[in-house]
């Protein structure tokens, strides 16, 4: 099964896995799973987080990449907080989808956000935004979201980065939450 | 040498980035290394155009402006990208 939200274009993908080929090609390493902005939509991240499953002692250092080891048995017994990170937005190499993916759910950013302390004019501009006018759809459709009701939306992933923005930018209260969806 | 059939052209044409190049005081240029500066600015391009999209999205317009422009290369300077190197 291929991911249908790839977060990264297939150059960068495999710029990426071309430095990460020793870790990709070790079988002792159960997976190479992405993680952080470069999977929520940045386009020119800093540095890249990347989580490696083994058991194997590894010291791993690439310029430019942040590697995190993780070990089989941390996934059950007391898991650290790179493990809810990686479920909710890892991105596995090595099965080129989801991590969420391989047990069947979606990962999906639920924003909610609300207008009152804004004028009218900002208003209905932000409200066409969002949902377009007309025959055109407006940022959340353009980049794969969806409307659950008034003033709330679903986004893939890969969008998270980009709405935020944009709802800082107005000065929008939100929330936001992540979602694993079945 | 297999001769090549079409030029990329992409960001300048080959003929101006010819003279640019020997305006700067090169005096030739293979073939290769031509291809390999358009191939250069293309993907540069690229990613100029996609943070420039990402730009107007999140100032809520449609058209682009010189800030936004101005925006991108700064935030591009700020940036120090070492893992694409």
């Amino acid at each position: 099964m291929k991911s249908e939200n790839i977060p990264i274009d297939l150059k960068t993908k495999s710029l990426i896995k071309n430095k990460l080929r020793i870790y990709l090609n070790d079988k002792d390493i159960l997976d190479v799973i992405l993680f952080g902005s470069i999977v929520k939509g940045k386009i020119m991240p800093e540095d890249i987080d990347v989580a490696l499953i083994t058991d194997k002692e590894i010291k791993a250092d690439i310029n430019g990449f942040h590697i995190t080891t993780l070990r089989l048995q941390e996934f059950f017994l007391s898991p650290p907080s790179i493990v809810h990170t990686l479920l909710r937005e890892g991105y596995s190499l090595k099965n080129d989808i989801f991590f969420s993916e391989n047990y069947k759910f979606l990962s999906r950013v639920l924003f909610v956000y609300e207008l009152k302390n804004l004028n009218p004019s900002v208003k209905v501009k932000i409200v066409t935004l969002l949902r377009g006018k007309g025959k055109e759809n407006g940022l959340v459709r353009e980049n794969g979201g969806e409307w659950l009701a008034n003033q709330v939306f679903i986004m893939p992933l890969k969008a998270d980065n980009l709405l935020e923005r944009f709802l800082i930018n107005f000065k929008i209260n939100y929330k936001k939450y992540f979602l694993l969806m079945h | 040498m297999t001769k090549i059939k079409y030029y990329n052209n992409t960001l300048i044409k080959r003929k101006n980035l010819l003279i640019l190049i020997k305006k700067a005081g090169i005096k030739r240029i293979s073939k290769d290394a031509l291809d390999l500066m358009e191939q250069y600015f293309k993907d540069e391009l690229n990613i100029l155009s996609k943070l420039l999209r990402e730009e107007i999205a999140v100032n809520g317009r449609k058209t682009l402006k010189k800030e936004d422009i101005h925006q991108v290369i700064s935030m591009l300077n700020k940036k120090d990208i070492s893992w694409e190197v």
